[in-house]
């Protein structure tokens, strides 16, 4: 499972920024990939810059459009980490009963999330 | 941020600066440095490298790429931010090339064990089956460590449980050329890790109390240089959130 920038319906997809190990792990991942998504684009928009489309769509078994789906961590350039926030999970996480607090109590404002293909 | 900083102890703001300036000097000017995710002493050492006396190095940086000019020292040290201004773009397959080719001069590599032959354990503790403590593992470090002509271990705890005298497993091992701990810089002789040097206000009995393994005990202990007056104003230029004290446990 990746969190890309940019994907088309089909699974095309651009990360922007600094690419890390993500390209390397849809081509290592033997049962497909999950993305999850920024924001789904028309497959024009990215034929517009193939140059940057680095993962296609034939690796991808689900698309999932997430926006805000890194947060807490960053995804740039939309938003960098959120500090209280890490802080929050990282100081509940310490604990099963910290755990199911947090989950209780955070943010699913995601949770409509469309998936296709 | 900046209240942080002012709250921290003595000692840590102390022990963080004496490592940043330790692990700079051992940089050498002109040399290809490499350094890796969780790593924001060696980050913030070689941009003090870069400012002060090896200002041609060339820093591969983990994050994906070559000499960045970062506007701030980021949290993270495979932030987006470390490739802000950057000469060029460097991805990590390229960088593991350039690992595989001895196109690397020096990297900065962690562990959580380490024994006088050093070999450096990122993998667990305990029995294998029934691990006491699983450990993230080493990342490229098992690749990077015997390719690289120079590592340098650091960790910011100087104890009996990092310093051992056999790991419980050994993750990687390789050129290692130096050791920075809080209160001392070890250089990988012949026989092993031996002290190099004290830091300042530590006196070679803390350091034998505070490592598992036999050291030999120099009739003269040179002392660490203290960090200068023009590197700590760099330091704070440099790093004015102390994203350099960020490992030190409160």
């Amino acid at each position: 499972m990746i969190h890309v920038q940019k994907s088309d319906a089909q699974g095309n997809a651009q990360i922007l920024g600094n690419q890390q190990f993500d390209v390397e792990m849809t081509r290592a991942a033997q049962k497909g990939v999950i993305l999850t998504t920024e924001k789904i684009v028309d497959p024009e928009e990215l034929a517009a810059e193939p140059e940057r489309t680095t993962i296609p769509g034939f690796l991808v078994k689900a698309v999932v459009e997430t926006p805000g789906g890194a947060s807490p961590c960053s995804c740039h350039p939309y938003y960098g980490v959120d500090k209280t926030e890490m802080r929050r999970y990282m100081t509940l996480t310490q604990s099963q009963g910290g755990l199911r607090e947090y989950l209780a109590n955070t943010d699913e404002s995601h949770a409509q999330d469309e998936v296709t293909k | 941020m900046g209240n942080r900083l002012a709250s921290l102890p003595e000692h840590v703001t102390r022990a963080g600066n004496q490592m940043a300036v330790t692990l700079s000097r051992l940089i050498e000017d002109g040399e290809k440095v490499f350094h890796g995710v969780n790593s924001p002493l060696p980050m913030v050492a070689i941009f003090l490298a870069r400012k002060r006396h090896a200002p041609n190095c060339s820093l591969i940086e983990v994050a994906g790429s070559v000499d960045p000019e970062p506007r701030f020292m980021p949290n993270s040290t495979a932030d987006p931010e470390l490739c802000h201004g950057a000469a060029s773009m460097f991805y990590n397959p390229d960088m593991y090339d350039l690992f595989a080719r001895g196109g690397v001069d020096f990297a900065f590599l962690g562990a959580a064990q380490l024994d006088k032959q050093g070999r450096a354990n990122l993998s667990y503790i305990g029995d294998p089956f029934h691990p006491k403590v699983r450990l993230p593992g080493g990342g490229g470090g098992a690749v990077i460590m015997p390719q690289v002509k120079r590592t340098v271990i650091w960790r910011t705890v100087h104890d009996r449980r990092f310093l051992v005298p056999r790991v419980d497993f050994s993750t990687q091992s390789g050129n290692l050329s130096h050791v920075v701990t809080p209160i001392a810089l070890f250089e990988k002789k012949s026989t092993g890790l031996e002290i190099a040097s004290v830091h300042p206000g530590h006196s070679m009995d803390d350091v034998i109390e505070n490592t598992g393994f036999e050291l030999e005990h120099p009739s003269v202990v040179a002392q660490t240089p203290a960090p200068s007056a023009e590197e700590l104003r760099v330091l704070e230029e440099l790093d004015p959130d102390g994203v350099r004290f960020s490992e030190f446990r409160l």
